[in-house]
């Protein structure tokens, strides 16, 4: 195969992969449809349509050389032929055989080229049609009701018929097959005709990059603005040099006429007029063209200043357009949820159904991908902590079969609103309240004065949780919280109501498409950055009076409550070194704030200054900076300014590590400098002891040295130490022996000894640990965090 | 002339033969050169094969990113889309000369899946070089440039593995709160 004929099948088998997705879910949804068991009417609508996906589905497998899917088709072709033509029904238990067909169809799909074995999965479809003893081979598979079920009433009834249909000519039962195809064929060119005229099958990707290139015109209407701006100002100029001129030349001009009067009546003479004709003339002169430059730019900044609402208005409406363009309806999501649930229940062994209504209101593609997540979640909540074992729920007086519901409604041109609720127990508030306590979320007098509701809401926060058991699907108390954040990221909001043993309901409000974001740019330490406008609550001016100390904090008052502030520059890392903010008063006597409220998480955050409120576009770092702590991306200015914006949920993150780790820091300084820890080196080569009492300073310690061994012993008699580091191979007294030495005194012998050496056997090293040392360092793998490290373990 | 002499002559003359009879060992075909772009940092020359290098161009402001290492200098525009800059001296650990330095420029390198700038003060031009006259990384270097470097070359350019530099993970930045 040469290259192109290689990257043709590559372009085929993506087309492929893209139109067998669409082929399985298809079958999947169809499969759970039969299980509901419809009248029989919409089941022989429903068996033809699977028929027909299996069919194409083949016909395509065998196009791109997928034998795998093409031979699992084939299968359940035969079964599907078999439901159709004879009008066999399959049972309950009988589905999962389906399901797991169609479920291993997709995971060949996903990885085409990985070798899977099928056989036995092949054996298994086509048993479901065949009778004889084999079924028994298989029921050891499945619990004994569904295969009594399958063997007692159908199998039986099913048996003459079939014998009928095996004794009929091959060669009909081929006819009849071809022609069912031929059918299907002309129904789906029918139906592709149709469709054809009004609608257009694009790819996303190149509607989202048409997208983006309409969103970067955002900038285009920001240029605009600033251009006319700058030519307003610049017309503001020209108006005040005019109130200028007139003022003065009406003067001059005054001047000029009263001295050609004097001048005429003193001496009688005309004396050289023509100077300041000439000079009257220029001014005039002057002025005729400064006005005709006045008037362009006046013109100028008139037309920019309609050419940027004219920009600004066809920017936006192209926005919205693409932005309706990429809508798409909540059935694409939830397609997967009715499978999920059904898999979930099952090994639960609850009994559960799923309803959706509303799955054809149409929301902006973006918003869709980021809600299916939570909105899964929430329905896997249900199941594990909403609805009930069914022994349970009959005790209750309950249907057996559990209900979740899934509602999307449009409730006005930019809102909708998603209703997830369930039948089941409910939620205990009292659990709630005490997992808050036990979480360390708020005091317990504070959390025991909620009422119902704002208790209630506690579920969204992370770390509460009512279930006692953590399972796999939920009990962390992290999902609630998840889906809260990213809720309130797409601008929309979360809450829960509940009635014990009624049911819970959840209720998400998203807008229908995502807004341009806004963000105030802000001045911080001299650099611009731009904060996210939505998670502002106030933007304010802040007395410095006001700044009142608790434990040690700058607080100050908002709507009633005491609220945290702290400068934007400490928590970016970018601070100049001032502890408190009260402690910079003098330059000016107000600050500006922003108050940032995210996840009912409200801090205030100082800036230097509050430059201006517009919209931006958020664009990624590049592809090197994956994720940087406190900073979501940047956006590029009118004037072509790089400025970064501010992730929220990451400044109050780290706004709350830096407010709880400043104190102990404080105390940690404290202690150091009350003693700092005094650490004597032992090494005769000068290199080596001034190398090693650079580091060892470096890291905050008092540093003495010695030249030898004995040097080293008389000052440690003299003097007090925290730790030796000592050199091998020295005269007069060696490493070993000083560390011998210090172990046989009784004073000395509990100061950690650190042995620095060139020697780098074994031996050496089982030698120094022998005299007691505790620690070893080869000079060959020695670097100076190293030798920081071991020496802080000790001290 | 003795017979000895003639001997030696003949001796000679056929060793001569047999040389020039041998194959060149560099044949023209043979010959492998890397186009590279030789850029100026701090006083030191790199060079970069010109397969990697997108654009370069001159910038006028860098953004500077809170919360980065400090090879990152920070992000630029380029025509409306962002790319961080990072400083290689920085990068590979070599310490700063005391020469002064204007790294006004960019060059952009990329490979499929990663893309960013490298600040330099000033583009020597783009030239071939003999990729055989490459030779290996002076043991000078710090540990931690070497797995960045193919080699040096005889007029002490280093040049540089863009490769590895594009595809090592511990150049990007990927940090949670």
């Amino acid at each position: 195969m040469n290259e192109r004929e290689i990257e043709f099948q590559k372009r085929l088998l993506a087309t492929f992969k893209i139109e067998a997705e669409e082929h399985i879910k298809e079958m999947s949804a169809d499969l759970l449809k039969m299980e509901e068991n419809p009248p029989h009417h919409e089941q022989i609508k429903i068996i033809e349509k699977i028929f027909r996906e299996a069919h194409s589905l083949k016909g395509a497998a065998r196009a791109v050389n997928l034998p795998g899917i093409e031979k699992i088709c084939q299968s359940l072709e035969t079964v599907f032929s078999s439901m159709k033509h004879e009008g066999r029904k399959l049972s309950v238990g009988k589905y999962d055989v389906l399901h797991n067909a169609v479920d291993c169809m997709s995971k060949i799909l996903v990885s085409p080229e990985e070798n899977r074995e099928i056989s036995e999965l092949l054996q298994r479809i086509e048993g479901l049609i065949s009778d004889d003893g084999s079924d028994t081979v298989r029921s050891e598979e499945y619990p004994q009701k569904y295969v009594d079920e399958s063997m007692g009433t159908n199998a039986e009834k099913e048996l003459p018929e079939e014998r009928v249909a095996d004794s009929m000519e091959e060669d009909d039962l081929i006819e009849k097959k071809r022609e069912a195809n031929a059918a299907g064929q002309k129904n789906d060119s029918v139906e592709r005709e149709t469709s054809h005229a009004k609608m257009l099958r694009v790819a996303a990707a190149k509607l989202d990059a048409i997208f983006f290139k309409v969103e970067e015109m955002l900038s285009l209407k920001q240029i605009s603005l600033l251009r006319a701006n700058e030519l307003s100002r610049i017309s503001n100029i020209m108006s005040d040099w005019d109130s200028k001129w007139s003022d003065v030349y009406s003067s001059a001009r005054k001047t000029f006429l009263l001295q050609e009067k004097s001048e005429t009546r003193k001496e009688g003479m005309e004396r050289n007029p023509a100077y300041s004709d000439s000079l009257m003339e220029f001014l005039e002169w002057n002025h005729n063209r400064i006005k005709a430059l006045e008037e362009g730019i006046n013109g100028l900044a008139g037309n920019s200043k309609r050419d940027h609402r004219m920009i600004a208005g066809m920017v936006d409406e192209l926005l919205e357009d693409v932005k309706k363009i990429l809508m798409m309806p909540f059935s694409s999501v939830l397609e997967g949820f009715p499978k999920v649930v059904r898999d979930i229940s099952r090994n639960q062994s609850k009994n559960v159904n799923l309803l959706i209504k509303g799955g054809e209101v149409e929301i902006d593609k973006r918003i869709l991908e980021e809600i299916k997540d939570p909105l899964m979640h929430i329905v896997r909540n249900c199941i594990d902590h909403g609805i009930e074992k069914t022994e349970e729920r009959l005790r209750r007086n309950k249907k057996p079969q559990g209900t979740i519901s899934l509602s999307i409604h449009q409730t006005n041109s930019n809102q909708v609103e998603i209703r997830i609720s369930d039948d089941g127990a409910g939620i205990n508030i009292e659990k709630v309240k005490k997992s808050a306590i036990k979480s360390g979320f708020a005091k317990e007098d504070h959390i025991n004065s909620m009422d119902d509701k704002e208790a209630l809401s506690l579920v969204f926060q992370s770390d509460i949780s009512t279930s006692p058991i953590v399972t796999d699907i939920s009990g962390r108390g992290l999902g609630l919280a998840i889906v809260r954040e990213k809720t309130e990221k797409l601008g929309g909001q979360a809450h829960v109501e509940t009635k014990i043993n009624v049911g819970t309901t959840f209720r998400i409000v998203l807008p229908l498409t995502l807004a341009t974001f806004r963000g105030i740019i802000a001045r911080v330490a001299g650099q611009k950055f731009a904060i996210p406008t939505i998670s502002v609550e106030q933007a304010m001016r802040v007395n410095t009076n006001d700044i009142k100390q608790i434990e040690g904090k700058d607080t100050i008052f908002f709507d009633g409550n005491s609220v945290p502030l702290i400068k934007l520059q400490d928590v970016l890392r970018i601070s100049n070194g001032k502890k408190h903010i009260s402690g910079d008063r003098g330059n000016s006597e107000y600050l500006a704030t922003l108050i940032i409220n995210v996840s009912h998480k409200r801090i205030a955050f100082c800036v230097d200054e509050i430059v201006d409120e517009q919209e931006v576009l958020v664009k990624s770092l590049g592809k090197q900076l994956v994720r940087v702590r406190n900073i979501a991306g940047a956006t590029i200015l009118g004037s072509g300014e790089v400025v970064p914006v501010v992730n929220v949920y990451d400044l109050i993150q780290s706004a709350i590590n830096i407010s709880s780790s400043s104190v102990a820091k404080d105390i940690q300084q404290e202690t150091s400098e009350k003693r700092r820890k005094t650490i004597l080196i032992v090494e005769d080569s000068i290199t080596s002891r001034m190398l090693l009492k650079n580091i060892l300073e470096s890291g905050g310690y008092t540093v003495k040295t010695a030249v030898d061994g004995i040097d080293g012993l008389s000052k440690l008699k003299t003097e007090e130490y925290d730790l030796v580091v000592s050199d091998v191979d020295m005269p007069r007294m060696n490493g070993f022996a000083l560390t011998a030495k210090i172990r046989g005194d009784k004073k000395l012998s509990e100061i950690p000894v650190i042995l620095v050496t060139s020697l780098g056997s074994r031996e050496d090293r089982e030698r120094g640990i022998d005299a007691g040392a505790n620690a070893y360092i080869v000079k060959s793998s020695f670097d100076q965090s190293n030798l920081l490290e071991t020496v802080k373990r000790f001290i | 002339m003795s017979e000895s002499e003639i001997k030696d002559r003949k001796r000679i003359l056929k060793e001569r033969a047999k040389i020039l009879a041998q194959e060149p060992a560099v044949r023209k075909e043979g010959l492998q050169y890397v186009n590279i772009v030789e850029f100026i940092v701090d006083n030191d020359k790199y060079g970069i094969p010109t397969d990697f290098v997108r654009e370069v161009f001159l910038i006028k402001d860098i953004t500077k990113i809170p919360g980065v290492p400090d090879y990152v200098m920070g992000i630029v525009n380029v025509r409306g889309q962002i790319f961080s800059v990072i400083d290689i001296k920085m990068f590979f650990h070599i310490p700063r000369g005391k020469g002064i330095s204007n790294l006004n420029r960019v060059i952009i390198i990329r490979n499929e899946h990663m893309e960013y700038g490298i600040i330099a003060d000033s583009i020597a031009g783009v030239k071939s070089v003999l990729s055989d006259k490459i030779v290996s990384t002076p043991l000078t270097m710090p540990e931690h440039a070497r797995k960045y470097i193919k080699g040096v070359t005889e007029d002490q350019l280093v040049i540089l593995d863009a490769e590895h530099m594009l595809t090592d993970k511990s150049i990007i930045v990927c940090e949670e709160v």
